[in-house]
C-alpha cells in the first residue's frame, strides 16, 4: 500500500483546524463564520484521503497494514511492556473510515446553515467538533488497545462538550453530565478488560500481536471471558445498550448536528466497532458472544417500545438509534456465536458491520432532515407540527427516503443489511431455542421501527397544521443545508448495494474466517428465494400500513390505545422510559452519593489528614534541625568529630570484611 | 631501635590531644594550636613509616605538610586577628551572629 | 629533565596571580584588573582546550606512580572550575569596585582555581593535599575579604577552624593509608590494599578521609560550616565555594574511592551511600524552614552535594564506573552553572540594595522581569523541572542507579531517595517563584543591574538551558572523561 503510509495525517488534519480555531480568537473568525472555512476543509481533505485510503485498503488482499511507533518500552523481564502508537488499517478500518470520513464532512457543511446564527460561540462550537472528528478518526486507526482507550475517552470528553454546548441551559448541562458519568462506567469495565488483556499477553496490547498471537494468553479461558466480557461492557456504556441506554435520548438537548454525528452516526457506533474489532478474541469466547446477542437483541425491541409514543421528533430519533445499534450487536453475537459452534462462515460480522454503514447514513439523513424541520418550526414536538411538506419539499422528501431505508423497504440500504441480520439470526435456530426467540424479537423490531418511524414521517409532514403560527413561520432549509441532506439521502438510498457488489467477501473477520464470492445475481436469487425475506419485508409493510391509517387517514384513533387503564399505564411507562431515569437518579443520588460522602471523608480527613501530618512533620524537622544549627563553631566540630567516629563504626561493622 | 609502635603511640596521644583541644577550648587562638597538634601527630606518622619503609617519600610529605601548616597558622592568626577588631573577642562562644 | 606540559593552565593563573598586585600599582578600576583576570582565565581554558583537542600532555612523575596527570577528567574538571572563575569574576567586576585591597581579590580568586585543577589533574595524595590547601587558605581569605564586615569576619574564623580541623583530620588519615600502603600514589596504594586486605586502621583512614574531604563538599554531616559561612561571605565569594570548591571536593572523593580505594569497595560503598542519602534528606530537609535567601542555596546545595555522592556508589558496580561516574560528573558540571547563577542574582540583589531575605524578593518580577526570570529557571533547573539542565542530570543518576540495581538492589534506594527529595525540594524552590511572580512588592521601581553582572547571570542562564536540550554530548564527553579512572 501507498497512500496507507500516509493514513496517520488523516486525523492530524482535522486537529489542525482544531488548533486553529481554537487558538485563533474569535476576532479573526468574526467574518468568517467562527472558522467553519477551516473546518470544512480540513475535513474535506481528509475524506479524500480517506476514501483513497479505504480503497486501497478494500482492493487489497485483506491483509491489515500496521505502521507503528514505539511510545513506551519497559524491559526487563517479568515486567516488560510496550506501549506503541500506530495505524493499524484492514477492511473494517477502512469501512469505518469511509462512514466517519463522509458523514462528518457533510455534518459540517450542513453545520453552516444550522449553527448559523449562534454568533460568538460558533468558534468553539468548530473548535470541538474539529477535535471530535479528529478523535474519532485517530479510534478508528488505531493500532493497540491502550491507544483505542485513550481516543474512546476523547471523543466521550468531545461528546460532553457538545452536548452541553448551550451550557446555559441547565437541561443541556445536566444531560451532559449524565452522558459523561453513565458512559463512564462502561469506560471502566473496558479498562478492565485491558488489564486484562494486558496482563495475559504480557504487556503488549498491538491488535497485531493480539490475534496473531491468541494461544499465548496466559490465564485461561475463564479469564479471557471475563475480558471480553468487560470491553463488550465498554460497548455497551458508549453504544447506549441496555441497561447503560439512559443517556442517549438526554443527550439530544445538544445541538441537533451532534446528535446526528456523534449520537447515530459515528461515536455511538465505537461500541459496535470494538466487538467487531475484537472479533478474532471474541470468537474464542462464545459465552460473550452469546451475551451480546441477548442484550443487542433485547435492547433493539426495548427502545423499539419507547419510540412509540414518543413526542419529541429528536427522541424518537434517538430511540430508534439505541434499537438500530441492538440490531448491530445482535448481528455480531449471533453470527459469532453461531460460527464458534458450526465453523461455518456465516454473514453475521458482515451483517452488523453494513449495518453499522447504513445506518450511519441514514440515521445522519434522518437526524440532518429533523434538525431542518426543528430549525423551520423552532420547536422539536411534533404535536405542533403537521403539513409541513407543502413547504419543505425537499426535505420531506429526502427525511421519506430515510424512513423507507430504516423501515427496511427494498431497494433501500436499511432492506439489505437489516433482512441479512435476520437472515444471520435465523441461521442459529437449529443451535439453540433461544435463537428463535432473538429472531422474533428481530423480526417484531421490524415492525415496530417501520411503524414509529411513519408515525414521525406523518404527523411532521403530512396532514392539516396544527399550529398555524409555526406552519405559517416554516420555509425550507437554505442550500448549506439542503445540499448535504441530497448527499446522504443518495447514500441512504444506494449504500445497500455494496453488498452486490462484493462487500460481502471484504468485510470479514481478518483471520478468523473468509467468505467464497458471489456474483450479484446469485444473491440477489439467494435473498429473494427466501421466505424469510419477505417475512420481514411483510412486517415493515404491515407497520407503514398501520402508521398510514392511525396518522394520516385517521381511521383508527391514536387515543384508542392511550385511553384506557391498561393502555394508559403503558403508555405512561413508556413515556417514563420504563423508569430508567428514576432509577438512574436513585441510583446516583442515594447510592453513589452516599459512597462519595464517604470517600470525601475518608479522603479529606484521613488522607489529608496524613499528607498534612507528613508535610508539617517535615518542615516542623526542618525548623527542628535547623535550631541544631547553634552558631558555635565548636559544636560544629564536635559534630565533625563524632561523624568521623560513627562512619569509622559503620564501616567497621557493614564492611564486614574484618 | 625504638620499636614502631612507640613512635604511633606518640602520634596517636598527640591526635587525642589536638582534638580534645579543638572540642574544649574557647580561645580561637588554642583552637588553632590544637589543630597544630594534629597536624604534627599526621607528620609524626609520615616519619616514622617513612623511616619504616625505608626512602624518603614520608619525610617529604612531612616536610610539605609543615610548609602547608606555617602558611595556614599565618592565614588563620590574621582571620582571627581580624575577627579581634570587628568583634572585641577571640573567643569562640561568643560568636554566633550566623546561625540557623 | 621534566616537562612540565600538565600545569600550565594552572602557571598561566599563577602568573597572573602574582602579576596583579603589581599591576595595581597602576591600574586603580576593579574592571581593568577583572579584565586582567578574565585575559587568564581565558588563556587557561585555551590551554585546556588545546590540550584536549591535540593531545594531553605527559605525566609528572614515575609512570608507575604518576604525580600529575592531565587527562579528559582534568581537562572536563579544569573547565568547569575555569567557567565558575569566568562567572565569578565577572560578577565581582563592580560588586567589590568600591573595597580596598582589590587586586588580592583577583589574586586569589585566581589563585584558588588554580588549586582546584592542580587537584583535579592529582594523582598523589601529596599533590591532591597541596591543591586543596592552596584553595583552601585562597578562599579562607576571600571570604575574610571585607573586613569591616561582623558577619564576614565570623564566617572566616569559623571557616578556617572547620577547614583547618578538617585538613588536620584528612592529613592523619593521609598519614594513616601510607603507613598501611607505603606509598602514597593512588595507584600504588590500590595495589597494595588489593593485596594485603582491609584492616582497622585502613577503616581508620578511609573515615577521616571522608571527614576530610567531605568538608569540602559539604555532605553531612560535616556540612554545618556551609550555611553560616556562604551566609557571611561576599555572595561571589559564596558562588565560587558553591560552585567551584564545593566540585573539587568532588573529584578528589572520586579519584580518592574509586582509584585509591577501589580494591575494598565493598568495605565503604554502603556507608557512603548512606553517607549520600542522609546528606540530601538533611540539606532539603533544612532548606524547608529557611528565611535567608543564601542559607537557603547554602542547603540547597548541600542537598545537591548529596547527589553528587550518589555517583561513587553507584560507580563500584562492576560495567557502572564510567556511566555513573560521568552521571555525577554532568551533574557537577550542570549544578555549578545554575547554582553560581542563584547566587549571583543574590549578588547583583544585593548591589542594588535589595536584602537577602527570601520576603525582600516579593514582586520582583515586575521590578526586574529578566532577574525574575533568569532566577526562576534557575530554581527550576535545581528542583529538575524539565526540559532544563538540572532536570537531565537527575534523570541520568536514576538511571544508572535503576541500572546499577540490576546488579546490587539496595542500590536503587538510592534513585528513590533522590526522587523523593527532588519532590520535597520542589516546595521551598517554587516558594521563591511565588515571591517573585505572585505576591506584591512594597515598591515598583525597576531595579537597572550593572552590566557584567547581567552578563554573568545571562552566561548561566543559557548554560542553564542549553544543557538541558544539548545534554547528549556532554554526557558523552563525561563518560569519556570518567574512563580515564578505571
Amino acid at each position: 500500500m501507498t497512500f496507507a503510509e500516509y493514513a496517520w495525517l488523516i486525523p492530524i488534519l482535522p486537529l489542525i483546524a482544531f488548533v486553529i480555531i481554537g487558538l485563533l480568537g474569535n476576532r479573526l473568525f468574526k467574518k468568517w463564520d467562527g472558522g467553519a472555512p477551516i473546518a470544512i476543509g480540513m475535513a474535506a481533505i481528509s475524506l479524500i484521503l480517506s476514501l483513497i485510503v479505504a480503497y486501497e485498503a478494500l482492493t487489497g488482499d485483506g491483509t491489515p497494514f500496521v505502521q507503528s511507533l514505539e511510545w513506551v518500552v519497559v524491559q526487563g523481564g517479568d515486567f516488560a511492556f510496550t506501549f506503541n502508537m500506530g495505524i493499524y488499517i484492514d477492511n473494517l478500518t477502512a469501512l469505518m473510515l469511509i462512514v466517519v470520513s463522509i458523514v462528518s464532512t457533510l455534518v459540517v457543511i450542513y453545520s453552516l446553515g444550522y449553527m448559523g446564527e449562534e454568533g460568538g460561540r460558533k468558534r468553539r462550537y468548530y473548535a470541538v467538533i474539529s477535535l471530535f472528528i479528529s478523535v474519532m478518526l485517530g479510534l478508528v486507526l488505531a493500532s493497540n488497545f491502550l491507544q483505542m482507550f485513550i481516543f474512546w475517552e476523547l471523543v466521550g470528553l468531545c461528546s460532553y462538550l457538545l452536548i452541553g454546548f448551550w451550557n446555559t441551559r441547565p437541561s443541556a448541562a445536566s444531560a451532559a453530565k449524565k452522558a459523561f458519568l453513565v458512559t463512564r462506567i462502561g469506560d471502566i469495565m473496558f479498562m478492565a478488560g485491558l488489564f486484562i488483556l494486558f496482563v495475559g499477553f504480557k504487556g503488549n496490547l498491538d491488535f497485531d500481536y493480539i490475534f496473531n498471537n491468541l494461544d499465548s494468553f496466559v490465564g485461561g479461558d475463564s479469564l479471557l471471558t471475563l475480558s471480553t466480557l468487560m470491553l463488550f461492557g465498554g460497548a455497551v456504556g458508549k453504544s447506549a445498550q441496555f441497561p447503560l441506554h439512559d443517556w442517549l435520548p438526554d443527550a439530544m438537548e445538544g445541538p441537533t448536528t451532534v446528535s446526528a454525528l456523534i449520537h447515530a452516526a459515528t461515536m455511538v457506533k465505537a461500541g459496535v466497532y470494538l466487538v467487531a474489532r475484537s472479533y478474532p478474541i471474541m470468537v474464542k469466547t462464545p459465552d460473550t458472544l452469546m451475551v451480546v446477542a441477548i442484550i443487542g437483541g433485547f435492547t433493539a425491541l426495548f427502545a423499539a417500545t419507547m419510540a412509540l409514543n414518543n413526542t419529541n421528533i429528536k427522541r424518537v430519533l434517538a430511540y430508534s438509534t439505541i434499537s438500530q445499534l441492538g440490531y448491530m450487536f445482535l448481528a455480531l453475537g449471533a453470527g459469532g456465536y453461531i460460527f464458534t459452534k458450526t465453523l461455518d462462515p456465516n454473514v453475521g460480522y458482515m451483517s452488523g458491520a453494513f449495518h453499522l454503514m447504513n445506518h450511519a447514513f441514514f440515521k445522519a439523513l434522518l437526524f440532518l432532515s429533523a434538525g431542518a424541520v426543528i430549525h423551520a418550526a423552532h420547536t422539536e414536538d411534533m404535536r405542533l407540527m403537521g403539513g409541513l411538506s407543502k413547504k419543505m419539499k425537499i426535505t420531506s422528501l429526502v427525511m421519506l427516503i430515510g424512513c423507507l431505508s430504516i423501515a427496511g423497504i427494498p431497494p433501500f440500504s436499511g432492506f439489505w443489511s437489516k433482512d441479512l441480520i435476520l437472515a444471520a439470526v435465523y441461521e442459529g435456530v437449529s443451535i439453540s431455542p433461544i435463537f428463535t426467540v432473538l429472531y422474533a424479537m428481530g423480526l417484531v423490531t421490524a415492525f415496530l421501527t417501520a411503524f414509529y418511524m411513519f408515525r414521525l414521517w406523518f404527523m411532521t409532514f403530512s396532514g392539516t397544521p396544527r399550529d398555524k403560527k409555526i406552519h405559517d413561520h416554516a420555509h425550507e432549509a437554505p442550500a448549506s443545508m439542503w445540499v448535504p441532506l441530497a448527499i446522504l439521502a443518495l447514500f441512504a438510498f444506494g449504500s445497500g448495494f455494496a453488498y452486490l457488489f462484493g462487500l460481502n467477501t471484504a468485510i470479514v473477520p481478518y483471520g478468523v474466517f473468509s467468505m467464497e464470492y458471489a456474483s450479484a445475481g446469485t444473491l440477489l436469487v439467494n435473498m429473494f428465494t427466501d421466505s424469510l425475506t419477505y417475512a420481514s419485508i411483510i412486517v415493515a409493510i404491515i407497520g407503514i400500513a398501520l402508521a398510514y391509517l392511525m396518522y394520516e387517514k385517521k381511521t383508527i384513533d391514536p387515543a384508542r390505545f392511550t385511553s384506557g387503564a391498561v393502555g394508559g399505564t403503558l403508555s405512561n411507562i413508556l413515556l417514563a422510559r420504563y423508569g430508567f431515569t428514576k432509577a438512574y437518579d436513585w441510583f446516583g443520588l442515594r447510592i453513589v452519593y452516599g459512597v462519595a460522602k464517604v470517600v470525601d471523608f475518608i479522603d479529606r480527613k484521613i488522607i489529608d489528614g496524613l499528607i498534612n501530618g507528613i508535610s508539617a512533620g517535615l518542615i516542623r524537622s526542618g525548623s527542628f534541625l535547623r535550631r541544631a544549627q547553634t552558631g558555635f563553631v565548636q559544636s560544629y566540630a564536635a559534630v565533625v568529630v563524632a561523624g568521623v567516629s560513627l562512619i569509622v563504626i559503620l564501616l567497621f561493622l557493614m564492611g564486614g570484611v574484618i | 631501635m625504638i620499636p614502631i609502635e612507640y613512635f604511633l603511640a606518640l602520634s596517636g596521644i598527640l591526635f587525642i590531644i589536638g582534638v580534645l583541644g579543638v572540642l574544649s577550648k574557647r580561645n580561637a587562638i588554642v583552637v588553632l594550636m590544637s589543630i597544630e597538634l594534629i597536624l604534627n601527630a599526621a607528620n609524626i606518622n609520615f616519619v616514622t613509616f617513612s623511616a619504616y619503609y625505608g626512602g624518603l617519600n614520608g619525610v617529604v610529605f612531612a616536610l610539605i605538610a609543615i610548609a602547608i601548616a606555617a602558611a595556614e597558622v599565618a592565614i588563620g592568626l590574621a582571620i582571627i586577628m581580624n575577627l579581634y577588631k570587628t568583634r572585641d573577642t577571640v573567643s569562640l562562644d561568643e560568636v554566633n551572629l550566623l546561625r540557623w | 629533565m621534566i616537562e612540565y606540559g600538565a600545569i600550565y593552565p594552572e602557571l598561566i593563573l599563577i602568573l597572573f596571580a602574582v602579576a596583579i598586585p603589581a599591576l595595581h600599582m597602576a591600574i586603580k578600576s576593579s574592571r581593568t584588573l577583572a579584565s586582567i583576570s578574565l585575559v587568564s582565565i581565558i588563556a587557561s581554558a585555551g590551554m585546556v582546550i588545546y590540550y584536549m583537542l591535540d593531545g594531553y600532555p605527559v605525566i609528572i612523575g614515575d609512570p608507575a606512580s604518576p604525580l600529575i596527570v592531565f587527562d579528559a577528567l582534568a581537562a572536563v574538571f579544569s573547565l568547569v572550575f575555569l567557567g565558575v572563575a569566568l562567572v565569578v569574576v565577572l560578577a565581582s567586576a563592580r560588586y567589590v569596585e568600591s573595597d580596598r585591597h582589590l587586586a588580592e581579590y583577583y589574586t586569589l580568586t585566581l589563585m584558588a582555581t588554580a588549586g582546584m585543577m592542580l587537584v583535579a589533574s592529582a594523582q598523589d595524595l601529596l599533590i591532591i593535599y597541596v591543591g586543596i590547601e592552596i584553595a583552601s587558605m585562597a578562599t579562607y581569605a576571600l571570604v575574610a575579604f571585607r573586613k569591616k564586615d561582623k558577619r564576614g569576619a565570623e564566617a572566616a574564623v569559623k571557616y578556617v577552624i572547620i577547614g583547618g580541623l578538617s585538613s588536620a583530620l584528612a592529613l592523619y588519615g593521609i598519614s594513616l593509608l601510607y603507613g598501611v600502603a607505603g606509598t602514597s600514589s593512588l595507584i600504588g596504594i590500590n595495589e597494595a590494599l588489593a593485596a594485603q586486605g582491609v584492616d582497622l586502621a585502613t577503616l581508620m583512614a578511609l573515615g577521616l578521609l571522608l571527614a576530610g574531604f567531605g568538608f569540602k563538599i559539604a555532605i553531612a554531616p560535616f556540612h554545618m560550616w556551609a550555611p553560616d559561612v556562604y551566609e557571611g561571605a561576599p555572595t561571589p565569594i559564596s558562588a565560587f565555594l558553591a560552585a567551584g570548591s564545593k566540585k573539587m571536593g568532588v573529584v578528589v572523593l572520586f579519584k580518592v574511592f574509586l582509584v585509591g580505594l577501589i580494591a575494598i569497595k565493598a568495605d565503604w560503598d554502603i556507608v557512603v551511600g548512606i553517607v549520600a542519602i542522609l546528606t540530601m534528606t538533611i540539606g532539603n530537609v533544612v532548606a524547608l524552614s529557611q528565611t535567608n535567601m543564601k542559607r537557603m542555596l547554602a542547603y540547597s546545595s548541600i542537598a545537591q552535594a548529596g547527589y553528587m555522592l550518589m555517583a561513587i556508589p553507584l560507580a563500584t558496580v562492576a560495567g557502572m564506573g564510567d556511566f555513573a561516574t560521568g552521571a555525577g560528573i554532568f551533574h557537577v558540571i550542570t549544578h555549578a552553572f545554575m547554582k553560581s547563577g542563584a547566587f549571583i542574582v543574590v549578588a547583583a540583589l544585593a548591589y542594588v540594595a535589595i536584602g537577602e531575605s527570601i520576603a525582600d524578593y516579593k514582586g520582583l518580577a515586575k521590578r526586574a522581569p529578566l532577574i525574575a526570570f533568569s532566577m526562576a529557571v534557575f530554581m527550576f533547573a535545581l528542583a529538575g523541572i524539565p526540559p532544563l539542565s538540572g532536570f537531565m542530570s537527575k534523570v541520568v543518576l536514576i538511571s544508572a542507579s535503576i541500572e546499577a540495581a540490576e546488579v546490587t538492589q539496595w542500590m536503587l534506594w538510592l534513585g528513590v531517595a533522590l526522587v523523593l527529595n527532588s519532590a520535597l525540594s520542589l516546595y521551598y524552590y517554587i516558594r521563591v517563584i511565588k515571591y517573585m511572580y505572585v505576591d506584591e512588592g512594597d515598591s515598583k521601581d525597576r531595579i537597572k543591574v550593572p552590566a557584567t553582572l547581567a552578563a554573568a547571570i545571562v552566561i548561566c542562564l543559557v548554560a542553564t538551558v542549553a544543557l538541558g536540550f544539548l545534554w547528549d554530548p556532554v554526557l558523552e564527553f563525561c563518560v569519556e572523561a570518567a574512563g580515564t579512572l578505571f
